[in-house]
């Protein structure tokens, strides 16, 4: 004797409907994370000054560059021109990235203008943790 | 013939007449019962592993403030708990009071005081570095060695 059954899917269906449903209304779909930055809070250091990197800027038309050692400081100027931002914070990226990696840096410090956008800071900030920069202060006006 | 009656004989144009009844034709009927269902659990579940394995359950440790669009960043950390300065418009909240940059040092402190450890920085991406400094000002004084800024992760530029 010959018997055929077929499975009633229906439910599995209902089942994994209902589970896709809840997956795509729980979900985070938006990722916050946070760019840390640290204060001089505490005691002078004790350890040798090594080479650090100063980054002042008012807005986003020029930028001047300090690598400072113990005993010397070098300076270098990144103008923007005509340059559009987004190629300009490029340009900047460039020319800091060589800096550091010559130099070996691993601390640097922003000094921003007060009409200095967040975004803008905020972006250099990532520029710098990009390359490797463990510790980055920012210096309140 | 029986009974004596004709029987007529059917016409032969009968067939070509346009008056003529004709059957109906069969048309195409789509048979429910032979939809084969496999395919469609098939995608389903592999639906449902994809959103499993690709979307985080992380709940963020803060609501995003209404109108305060967060600026963008690859090299992030992850977010912890702490207080959670929040500045809109170039006003200070924490916990949703408005607090005045001149009482920024005393609520930080009172913060840290009960043991909250970190300090969270959530402004608009387009306010300015006048209304971030006191805030990093009063960081400072209240003793947050660290000050951590809240941003969205952007996959994109990595």
């Amino acid at each position: 004797m010959k018997g055929t059954f077929e499975l009633n899917l229906m439910p599995i269906i209902s089942l994994l409907a209902v589970c896709i449903s809840f997956l795509l209304l729980t979900a985070v779909w938006i990722q916050v994370g946070s760019l840390d930055v640290s204060q001089a809070v505490g005691t002078e250091a004790k350890s040798a000054p090594k080479k650090t990197l100063w980054l002042q800027l008012n807005d986003l038309n020029q930028v001047d560059v300090q690598v400072k050692s113990a005993r010397t400081t070098r300076s270098y100027k990144v103008k923007r021109k005509k340059l559009s931002k987004k190629a300009f914070l490029k340009k900047l990226s460039r020319s800091v990235k060589g800096l550091v990696k010559k130099n070996a840096i691993q601390t640097a410090f922003i000094l921003p203008g007060a009409q200095l956008p967040y975004e803008d800071l905020i972006h250099l900030m990532d520029e710098l943790k990009g390359m490797g920069i463990k510790d980055l202060g920012i210096a309140p006006l | 013939m029986k009974n004596g009656m004709k029987q007529a004989l059917p016409s032969p144009l009968l067939e070509s007449s346009p008056l003529a009844s004709q059957k109906p034709e069969k048309r195409f009927s789509l048979d429910l019962t032979a939809l084969t269902l496999t395919p469609l659990v098939d995608a389903f579940s592999i639906l449902v592993i994809y959103l499993l394995v690709n979307t985080s359950m992380d709940a963020t440790p803060f609501q995003i403030e209404k109108g305060v669009r967060l600026p963008l960043a690859t090299h992030t950390q992850a977010m912890k708990e702490g207080v959670v300065l929040k500045i809109k418009k170039g006003v200070y909240f924490i916990d949703d009071h408005k607090i005045s940059a001149r009482r920024l040092v005393q609520v930080l402190k009172k913060k840290k005081a009960e043991k909250q450890a970190r300090l969270i920085v959530q402004a608009d991406k387009k306010s300015s570095f006048r209304v971030i400094s006191p805030v990093m000002i009063a960081g400072s004084v209240a003793g947050y060695d660290t000050v951590k800024f809240a941003v969205i992760q952007d996959g994109e530029r990595k």
